[in-house]
C-alpha cells in the first residue's frame, strides 16, 4: 500500500538563513575542519574522562620514559667529538698519544677511528718516522722536551696511575693523575684550594706532594697532612698540599701529582701522552704530520671543525661508516621495541576508548561524517593522548636520566662523566645544558 | 500542489537470509512534502525505525528507491551520501542525541563544520538557528548541563541548521516526561509549518496527533494511513486497519 500526500498548498523547501548558504567546500577545508573537530573533541574527552585518559597516558608514558632515559644515559656515557675536549686537553690545543712504531692514520677523533698506515697491505704497515731526541725507554715526563720540539709548542706530559691507601680500617683505591697544572690547563685541572704540588722527588724518603679531589675527600682521605699509599706496589708518603678538580676520560680522579709519584719501571716503546699548550691550533695537516711519527692526535681545532670525509683514509672512512651503521641499528632496535611495547600496552586501552566512542561516532555519521572523518575522530584522541604521554614521558625520562647521572657521579662511576647529553628523539640536536659536572 | 521533497518508492528491506530472513519493509511507498510532518506508527518490530533509517540513507533498501530533493540515494557514492546528510537532512534520536564533549552551539554547528565551513562561521550559523528557536541561552552549555527536553530541542536545531530541510525523528520524546515531550513536538511542528519536511516515528497516538498525516505500519507493510492527525487515536484503537 502506498501513501500519497493529500493535496497541500504550494510550499517549496525554503532556503536556509543567508549566512548558512553552503558553497562547495574544498577537500582540504573538509580535511582541516574534521581534524579541528576531532582534536577539539579529543581534548575535551581527555579532560572529561580523567581516569581512562590517565591509564592510556601511563601506558604510553612508561615505555617512552624508559627509552628517553636510556638514550640520554647512553649519549651521556658516550663522550665523542668536541665533548671530550675538556677531559682530554682542558685549555690545551691537542692531546698526543704514542708514538707507535708504525705511522698512524686516524679520523677526527682517534678514539673513534684509527689504525696503522698501510696496515693489512702487501707492503705492510709504514714505519713511523723517528722523533728526534725521543727516548723510547723513557717515561712521558722525560720525553716532553723532544715532543715539544716536534710540535713547536710547550707540552705537558700526562699519565694516570692507581693509588692504594688506607682510611681507618678501609682500603681505598684512587685514580691518580700525573700532570703538572702550573702552566694552566683550564677544566682539565683546576686548583680549588692550597697550592700546586712540586714534581715528585726521586728520593723515596721525601713525601710526594699531592692534591686531593672532592672524590678522594668524600672517600675519607685526610684533607691535610700526610698519608701512606702505594703505587704499583711501591710505598710512598703523600703530603696533601691542596684540593683540585680534575677531569679524566672514563675515570674519576682522586689525587693529582705533578709527575710520576714512583719509578714505575720500564715503559715499553716510550709510550705516553702529552698535552700541547699555546695558542696555535693543531690543524688537520699537523695531525697528519704527527701521524707520520706514530702519534694519534686529539686536536681541539679538528674536533671543532672536522675535515670532510673525502680527506680521510679509506680504512678510516670504513670504520666510521661501520660505527654509524651500528648506531643506526641500535636506534632502530630501540624504536622497534618502543613501537611493539607501546602497541601491546596501548592498543587494548585505545580499543576500549574507541568502543566507548561508538555512540559519538554514530552521531557524527548521522550528521554526515564519512569514514575518513570518523577515523580522524578516533585518531584525534590517540594523537592528543599520544602527544601528551610522549611529551611527558620524554621530559620525565630526561629527568630520570639526570637523577641517575647525578647519583652515579657521587659514587665515582666512571661511565657517566661526559656532558649531560639530551637527545630525546635521537634525531634532535645534541645540547649540553649546565647539568652536574663530575 | 508542491513537489514532494521525499519520495520513498516501493521500498523493501530484507534482513538476513534463508531461515533468518526477516522482511522489515515490504513494498512501502511514501511521499513527504515541504511543510508536512508525517508520523509513522506501529507495534514493535513493525519496521518503523527501518523506514526512518532507509529514508535517511543510514540503511539501504533491498529494492525500491528513496529520493530526497530529487536525488536518488541508491545512486550516490558513500561520500556523496554523507554530503547529503550534512546538507539536506538531520536526525533526532530518542536520547543521547548530542555529542557530550561539544557545547550546544558546537553540536548544532557540527554538520556545517564537517562540510568544511570554518569553525567561527559555522558557530555563527548555529547560533542563528538556536536564536530562531529561542535556544540562544543554551548555546555555550554542554549536554550534561541541559535537561533532556533542552537537549532534544538543540538536536532539532542541529537537524535544521544550514540548508537542512528534512528532519527524521525517531521517538524523540521517548525519554522525556509528557510535558517536555509536548514542548519538543511543538518545536518540531513549528519548524514544519515553516516549510521543513518531517518524518516522525512514534508509538504514542497523542504525539502522532501533531502530524499532518499518520502512516500505520505492521509487519513491514503500510496497513493504513490517515490524513487527519486527530484520527490517530481511532487508527491506533482499530489496530491500524479500517
Amino acid at each position: 500500500m502506498s501513501t500519497a500526500a493529500p493535496p497541500r498548498p504550494d510550499l517549496e523547501v525554503p532556503a536556509g538563513p543567508p549566512n548558512a548558504t553552503v558553497a562547495e567546500p574544498s577537500r582540504f577545508a573538509q580535511w582541516r575542519s574534521s581534524w579541528a573537530i576531532a582534536l577539539r573533541m579529543a581534548r575535551r574527552d581527555v579532560r572529561r574522562h580523567k581516569g581512562r585518559s590517565a591509564l592510556v597516558v601511563v601506558m604510553v608514558l612508561l615505555p617512552t620514559l624508559l627509552l628517553s632515559a636510556v638514550v640520554t644515559i647512553a649519549y651521556t656515557s658516550d663522550v665523542q667529538g668536541a665533548e671530550k675536549i675538556p677531559m682530554a686537553m682542558g685549555s690545551g690545543q691537542a692531546l698526543l698519544e704514542g708514538p707507535d712504531t708504525s705511522a698512524a692514520v686516524q679520523g677526527p677523533d682517534p678514539a673513534q677511528a684509527s689504525g696503522s698506515e698501510n696496515d693489512g697491505t702487501d707492503e705492510g704497515a709504514t714505519t713511523a718516522t723517528t722523533v728526534p731526541g725521543f727516548d723510547r725507554s723513557g717515561d712521558p715526563f722525560d720525553n716532553a722536551a723532544a715532543v715539544s720540539r716536534l710540535v713547536g709548542s710547550d707540552v705537558v706530559a700526562v699519565d694516570e696511575y692507581g693509588l692504594r691507601t688506607t682510611v681507618g680500617d678501609r682500603r681505598v683505591s684512587l685514580q691518580g693523575l700525573a700532570l703538572d697544572g702550573r702552566p694552566g690547563l683550564g677544566e682539565k685541572l683546576v686548583l680549588l684550594s692550597g697550592r700546586w704540588p712540586a714534581p715528585p722527588s726521586t728520593d723515596p724518603a721525601v713525601p710526594v706532594e699531592v692534591l686531593l679531589t672532592p672524590y678522594a675527600v668524600a672517600k675519607g682521605v685526610p684533607g691535610t697532612g700526610t698519608f701512606q699509599g702505594s703505587v704499583d706496589g711501591t710505598a710512598r708518603t703523600f703530603e696533601v698540599v691542596g684540593t683540585a678538580r680534575a677531569r679524566l676520560d672514563y675515570a674519576t680522579a682522586g689525587v693529582v701529582t705533578a709527575g710520576e709519584p714512583v719509578d714505575r719501571g720500564e715503559n715499553p716503546g716510550g709510550y705516553g701522552r702529552w698535552i700541547v699548550l699555546g695558542d696555535d691550533p693543531v690543524t688537520w695537516e699537523d695531525v697528519q704530520a704527527l701521524n707520520g711519527h706514530g702519534f694519534r692526535v686529539t686536536s681541539r681545532a679538528v674536533l671543532e671543525d672536522p675535515p670532510p670525509a673525502d680527506r680521510l683514509a679509506p680504512a678510516i672512512r670504513d670504520q666510521l661508516a661501520g660505527a654509524d651503521r651500528y648506531t643506526t641499528l641500535l636506534v632502530g632496535l630501540g624504536a622497534a621495541m618502543l613501537l611493539i611495547v607501546t602497541t601491546l600496552l596501548v592498543g587494548p586501552a585505545f580499543a576500549v576508548s574507541a568502543a566507548r566512542q561508538r555512540r559519538t561516532l554514530a552521531l557524527a555519521a548521522s550528521n554526515g561524517a564519512h569514514t575518513p572523518m570518523l577515523r580522524r575522530t578516533v585518531l584525534g584522541q590517540a594523537l592528543v593522548l599520544g602527544a601528551l604521554s610522549a611529551g611527558a614521558g620524554t621530559v620525565l625520562g630526561v629527568a630520570a636520566a639526570w637523577a641517575v647521572v647525578a647519583w652515579a657521579r657521587t659514587t665515582g662511576d666512571q661511565t657517566l662523566i661526559g656532558p649531560f647529553d639530551v637527545r630525546p628523539l635521537v634525531l634532535g640536536p645534541s645540547r649540553s645544558p649546565p647539568w652536574p659536572r663530575p | 500542489m508542491s513537489t514532494p521533497h521525499v519520495v520513498i518508492s516501493d521500498v523493501t528491506r530484507v534482513h538476513g537470509h534463508d531461515e533468518t530472513r526477516v522482511v522489515a519493509l515490504d513494498h512501502v511507498s511514501l511521499e513527504i512534502h515541504p511543510g508536512e510532518l508525517v508520523a509513522v506508527m506501529g507495534p514493535s518490530g513493525s519496521g518503523k525505525s527501518t523506514l526512518l533509517n532507509v529514508a535517511g540513507g543510514l540503511d539501504a533498501p533491498t529494492s525500491g528507491t528513496v529520493s530526497i530533493g530529487g536525488e536518488t540515494l541508491g545512486s550516490l557514492a558513500p561520500r556523496d551520501l554523507a554530503k547529503l546528510r550534512r546538507r539536506r537532512m538531520g536526525f533526532v534520536f530518542q536520547d543521547y542525541n548530542l555529542i557530550p564533549s561539544l557545547t550546544a552551539a558546537e553540536n548544532v554547528a557540527l554538520p556545517l563544520e564537517l562540510d568544511g565551513m570554518r569553525a567561527r562561521q559555522a558557530r555563527r550559523a548555529a547560533r542563528h538557528t538556536l536564536d530562531l528557536m529561542d535556544l540562544m541561552s543554551l548555546s555555550d552549555r554542554y549536554p550534561d548541563q541541559m535537561s533532556g527536553g533542552q537537549q532534544q530541542r538543540v538536536a532539532i536545531a542541529r537537524a535544521l541548521v544550514g540548508s537542512r530541510r528534512f528532519v527524521l525523528a525517531d521517538e524523540p520524546t521517548g525519554a522525556l516526561d509528557s510535558h517536555t515531550g509536548e514542548e519538543v513536538l511543538r518545536v518540531l511542528r513549528e519548524r514544519c509549518d515553516e516549510g521543513v519536511a518531517g518524518l516522525l516515528v512514534t508509538h504514542e497516538a497523542r504525539h502522532a496527533a501533531w502530524a499532518d498525516r499518520v502512516v500505520f505500519l505492521r509487519d513491514g507493510r503500510v496497513v493504513d494511513t490517515t490524513g487527519a492527525a486527530d484520527d490517530a487515536e481511532d487508527l491506533l484503537a482499530s489496530g491500524g486497519s479500517r
